[in-house]
């Protein structure tokens, strides 16, 4: 970290080997999308080489490359869509039980309800239940009160909810059901 | 599925959803071949302004005013708001306490030296100096703290940046010392990218007095960050301390680059800066 600091690429490259994925994760779950994910976690280990020297305390790196990743996804994120229409694998190739169909259509539901929350009550939720930081820690890493964190989580999931009841007055796609209980 | 989502629940959709990551070697590789092009330090500061110590919090309203910097004149049409100094002149204890300790050090004397002696002469501040120009260098902190971050909509507030000290070299000793940098920006993504409005504070201190100056530089950038001024910089100071009396105006060119100091060029002179002018008559 000192060294990187220091100006040191080597130093700087080991650094950023060792987050990556970390950084990664929180920004595709932000994001839902791989492409723009890669682009706002490659953007803030960027800002991260830029401002490191900022950074008085190696303590506390985690937090604050986490502010510069939610800076980088708020940006992706009004940049417009993602770049490529990207199909997720999903976790079981074959789905054969009424459980398993629920399980899938329910993910989707849930996935579509997230789409339509916006990126800073996102970056909220993911941080909280994703990375699993406390309100204080995540007020800390967005620069905001901790009362702000908890009305965003508190709008967040109200929203969340909101999204999920719109999305369940929706009737399913017959060619999607067929394709899952095949 | 229109229950409200419990918190297990979200833990494990997200995770769930993470789906593969890259390979971090790949994606490491990609990082660094955009690092070389990329500046450390991060931002080349906007026109260094002089810097003195926090002031306490049992400030008075007064102080707090006292020492805000001033705006930018004809800045949103607002009033210019001058620092520190217009109390202080009209000050009649500040004026008797002068007045007595002149005389009683035999300041006439001062007084009464050559304008070009005047000009590193802690106090001399109170009779009228011809305007000096002035060259100088700022280097740099090789540090910086802060932001606070908000977003306010789709606006990014930063905050409590400091990048200090700064060493400010010029060929006149008033304008040479260290100076402690702040600024607060509000950054904003626009179709052309990046924009950042900041308004800058540098405080300088040396034996003799102090500066502060304000300015409020354009930057821009392509990423979330801004990494470039767009305009120029011209610092507006005021004199305090042994330099009360007295203002600076200094220009330095946009962006000094990656490197670590920068040129500037300027003029100190007696009094205030011109008062804004008045509004047109409304027809």
């Amino acid at each position: 970290m000192v060294l990187a600091q220091q100006g040191d690429p080597r130093a700087f490259e080991s650094l950023t080997l060792a987050h990556y994925t970390r950084l990664y994760r929180v920004a595709k779950s932000i994001l839902r999308d791989r492409h723009t994910a890669e682009d706002a976690t490659q953007q803030a280990f960027l800002d991260i080489w830029r401002y490191i020297r900022r950074l008085r305390e190696p303590s506390r790196f985690n937090g604050w490359s986490y502010r510069l990743l939610v800076h980088a996804c708020y940006a992706e994120a009004k940049r417009g869509a993602p770049k490529v229409g990207e199909v997720e694998p999903l976790s079981k190739d074959i789905v054969s039980t009424a459980d398993e169909y629920r399980t899938i259509v329910d993910r989707d539901q849930l996935e579509r309800a997230f789409k339509r929350v916006s990126v800073d009550y996102r970056a909220v939720i993911v941080l909280r239940h994703l990375v699993g930081m406390t309100p204080e820690e995540v007020a800390e890493v967005l620069g905001v009160p901790r009362q702000t964190v908890y009305s965003r989580l508190r709008r967040a999931e109200a929203s969340l909810q909101s999204a999920l009841e719109a999305d369940a007055r929706l009737p399913e796609t017959p060619a999607f059901r067929q394709e899952v209980v095949r | 599925m229109t229950e409200r989502p419990d918190n297990t629940r979200l833990h494990d959709w997200l995770h769930e959803t993470v789906g593969e990551t890259p390979d971090p070697v790949e994606g490491t590789q990609q990082v660094m071949s955009q690092v070389e092009e990329t500046s450390q330090v991060g931002r080349w500061l906007p026109f260094p302004v002089f810097h003195r110590k926090a002031r306490a919090k049992t400030s008075t309203a007064t102080d707090t005013a006292e020492y805000q910097p001033s705006p930018i004149p004809a800045a949103n049409g607002h009033t210019p708001t001058v620092i520190g100094r217009t109390q202080s002149m009209l000050s009649p204890a500040k004026a008797i306490t002068a007045g007595a300790l002149v005389f009683a050090l035999g300041g006439v004397l001062l007084i009464a030296q050559p304008f070009d002696q005047q000009s590193a002469v802690p106090g001399a501040e109170t009779e009228a100096i011809a305007p000096i120009w002035v060259t100088g260098t700022v280097t740099f902190a090789p540090s910086c703290s802060g932001p606070d971050s908000e977003m306010v909509g789709d606006v990014r507030r930063d905050w409590s940046n400091e990048c200090s000290p700064q060493t400010w070299t010029a060929t006149d000793p008033r304008l040479t010392g260290e100076v402690a940098f702040r600024w607060n920006s509000d950054i904003y993504q626009t179709d052309a990218g990046t924009v950042e409005v900041n308004t800058s504070a540098s405080y300088l201190r040396n034996d003799d007095g102090g500066w502060v100056c304000s300015s409020s530089p354009l930057w821009k950038g392509s990423g979330p960050s801004t990494t470039e001024a767009v305009t120029g910089d011209n610092a507006k100071c005021v004199g305090e301390g042994g330099y009360e009396g007295l203002s600076a105006l200094l220009a330095r060119e946009k962006g000094p680059g990656p490197g670590y100091s920068a040129e500037f060029v300027g003029l100190i002179f007696s009094g205030d800066f011109p008062p804004l002018p008045e509004a047109p008559a409304a027809e």
